[in-house]
């Protein structure tokens, strides 16, 4: 016993001793590893990198430069995000170097291939910058994305200020934006055109027929895929279809949805014929005299139907490659910025630029794609990340006495506002977990006080159930969404990871 | 000038009787389970979304909990209440443009939906109609 007391005080001695100047031990090296340990974008992306330092015992972590093209922002002591220039020529390397503060021989760097736009085949960028409307009418925290579709006749057209949302499965698009023909699925036997009903929280609905499209994100292309057309058809739309139609930009805010969430369908084995009893008020036939009848909707190989998929379906599980799921980074916003741009990346673990981090916190998923949030002694089992809502939204007792009044009574409203405050995300499995940080503005104060604005970092409001972590999540954070049913390394799907 | 088919009997604030009119306009299959202050009638619609029709001992629906992989019809399960949310969803769409859960909280009605493509849930209730002791907000 004695002997071992000694020892201690003999290591511990040692280890002052050795002490160099700057507080670092000797004989134990500092290490930094950056996360991710490469990458390439197109001109105008972004990369959010973490160092993890080892055997630093000071904890002062890192400091961060540049060599190169772009620019660094949101710089802590370890993390930073990258932006590469709005345009480049030719494809150059930026290097990201990250000193370590207690040793300021330490170093490591992650080097960023910065090519032309469109030259990455798997990058697209996004953008929160008010929606269609702006700036007469700011949709806050929408992140918007331009996609180009092709008519069954060859005719292509982009359309713009699609709002992105990993919360939805599948691409709709107002009719009043599609000028490219496409021609919606009929019924083979009655001739009947196929309608899909989308139902919205908030007692708003997407009525409109089915129709397959080819749809072109970057360099990547899906094609055969079914998309909604959303438009008010000449008869009444069925009852079970209810509440106000979003048919037109000022109602829906966007020019369409581009649905990428974790599921490649939009009702998946629900509506498939196999599941049999009544069909769900999803999809519907209808004559053309108006006759409209609830319909069951073959969702193909996946789905154990020998008929092909024809349900609407996420584009990026149509893709030939890189289909498993995606990548969404946006650079910090500190409170409220005006624009926020950030990149849409296609594939996990498929290219050079889209590996899942070892560092990743990888959420497993219980059926609804839910994952569960401890949050002020709550258990939130139905807990999910959404880039397609636009606050966080969460229960919270200690809150209920804060809600916006009137028309905001789905925002809070705290005075003063809430920092500070933490919750634990965990697969749903029961591990594994990590805790997040963040703050509940004043909604009201906030956004009457930025009226020009379109990122707001810290709005709430509260939920009936889980946790959903909108837009505001995804800021300053490389958000993976996988889908469920494909392949990522050997991680199962689907899941979400950060 | 005809109007859609509404149903004659309301369901929440409505009396036990509703319930058989939602199960028929829903589709679905109904079990019923006794609670010390009031009746819990489940119905489960086609994919697997399930309405639970909250009853108290007066015989009337105070509430109304829904979760599944589809929102339920809410002018069917809302009966009188319907428009009271219609209009106050209309009103905040109206205020800010964007998708998100919402909340409504008035002293009548008390309405939360959230979730996401797939995977739904949320409640109603009239606060004057919960028997003394039930806590709504912990009704699932």
């Amino acid at each position: 016993m004695r002997s071992f007391l000694v020892l201690v005080l003999v290591g511990t001695l040692g280890l002052l001793v050795g002490c160099s100047n700057n507080g670092t031990p000797a004989g134990i090296a500092i290490t930094i590893s950056l996360s991710p340990n490469t990458a390439s974008v197109n001109a105008g992306g972004v990369v959010n990198v973490v160092a993890t330092v080892a055997n630093d015992p000071s904890g002062k972590g890192v400091t961060w430069t540049l060599s190169g093209v772009g620019k660094l922002s949101a710089q802590t002591s370890t993390s930073v995000t990258y932006t590469a220039p709005a345009t480049v020529t030719t494809t150059s390397v930026a290097t990201v170097v990250a000193t370590s503060v207690a040793s300021t021989s330490v170093t490591a760097s992650l080097p960023i291939t910065v090519s032309p736009a469109g030259t990455v085949a798997n990058v697209v960028p996004i953008s929160v910058n008010g929606g269609p409307l702006a700036p007469a009418t700011i949709y806050p925290n929408g992140a918007f994305v331009s996609v180009q579709i092709c008519a069954p006749n060859g005719a292509c057209q982009t359309i713009d200020n699609v709002l992105l949302d990993t919360g939805s499965f599948g691409l709709r698009l107002l009719g009043s934006e599609v000028t490219v023909p496409l021609v919606p699925i009929t019924d083979t036997s009655s001739g009947d055109t196929l309608y899909d009903c989308v139902q919205f929280l908030d007692n708003s609905f997407l009525w409109g027929a089915v129709a397959p499209a080819t749809i072109v994100l970057g360099g990547e292309t899906a094609t055969a895929t079914s998309v909604q057309v959303i438009a008010n058809p000449s008869f009444p739309i069925p009852s079970g279809c209810t509440g106000t139609n979003e048919d037109t930009q000022s109602t829906l805010g966007a020019n369409g949805i581009l649905g990428v969430g974790p599921e490649p369908f939009d009702c998946g084995t629900s509506c498939d014929p196999g599941v049999g009893g009544n069909p769900p008020p999803i999809y519907y036939l209808c004559s053309t005299t108006g006759t409209c009848n609830a319909t069951f909707v073959s969702c193909g190989t996946l789905c154990q139907d020998p008929n092909p998929n024809i349900q609407v379906t996420n584009p990026v599980f149509n893709f030939p490659t890189d289909n498993n799921g995606v990548i969404v980074q946006f650079p910090m916003v500190s409170d409220v910025a005006a624009t926020v741009d950030g990149t849409l990346t296609f594939g996990i673990g498929t290219e050079s630029n889209n590996a899942l981090p070892s560092t990743a916190l990888v959420l497993n998923l219980a059926q609804g794609d839910v994952f569960t949030t401890n949050f002020a002694t709550q258990s939130l089992t139905s807990s999910f990340i959404d880039s397609g809502s636009n606050g966080l939204f969460f229960p919270d007792a200690a809150l209920a006495g804060s809600v916006c009044p009137g028309s905001d009574s789905s925002w809070y409203c705290p005075n003063p506002a809430l920092t500070g405050l933490s919750a634990t995300n965990v697969g749903a499995s029961g591990s594994p977990s990590g805790s997040v940080t963040f703050n509940v503005d004043n909604f009201e104060t906030v956004v009457n006080a930025n009226p020009g604005d379109a990122a707001f970092s810290n709005i709430a409001g509260p939920n009936a159930g889980g946790f959903d972590w909108g837009l505001p999540f995804f800021y300053g954070r490389t958000v993976f969404t996988a889908i469920d049913g494909t392949t990522v390394g050997t991680t199962q799907t689907p899941f979400f990871a950060y | 000038m005809l109007a859609l088919p509404i149903p004659a009997l309301a369901a929440l604030g409505g009396d036990v009787t509703s319930v058989q009119a939602d199960k028929a306009q829903i589709k679905g299959t109904l079990k019923t389970t006794e609670a010390e202050a009031y009746t819990v009638h489940e119905i489960t619609a086609p994919g697997n979304t399930i309405v639970k029709e909250y009853v108290s001992p007066a015989g009337k629906v105070f509430a109304i909990t829904w979760h599944g992989q589809f929102i339920p019809n809410m002018q069917q399960l809302l009966g009188t209440y319907f428009d009271q949310y219609d209009q106050a969803a209309k009103a905040q769409r109206e205020s800010h443009p964007g998708h998100r859960p919402v909340s409504i909280q008035q002293p009548e009605l008390v309405f939360q939906n959230g979730g996401h493509m797939r995977a739904y849930l949320g409640k109603a209730y009239v606060p004057n109609m919960v028997p003394a002791g039930v806590n709504p907000d912990a009704l699932q």
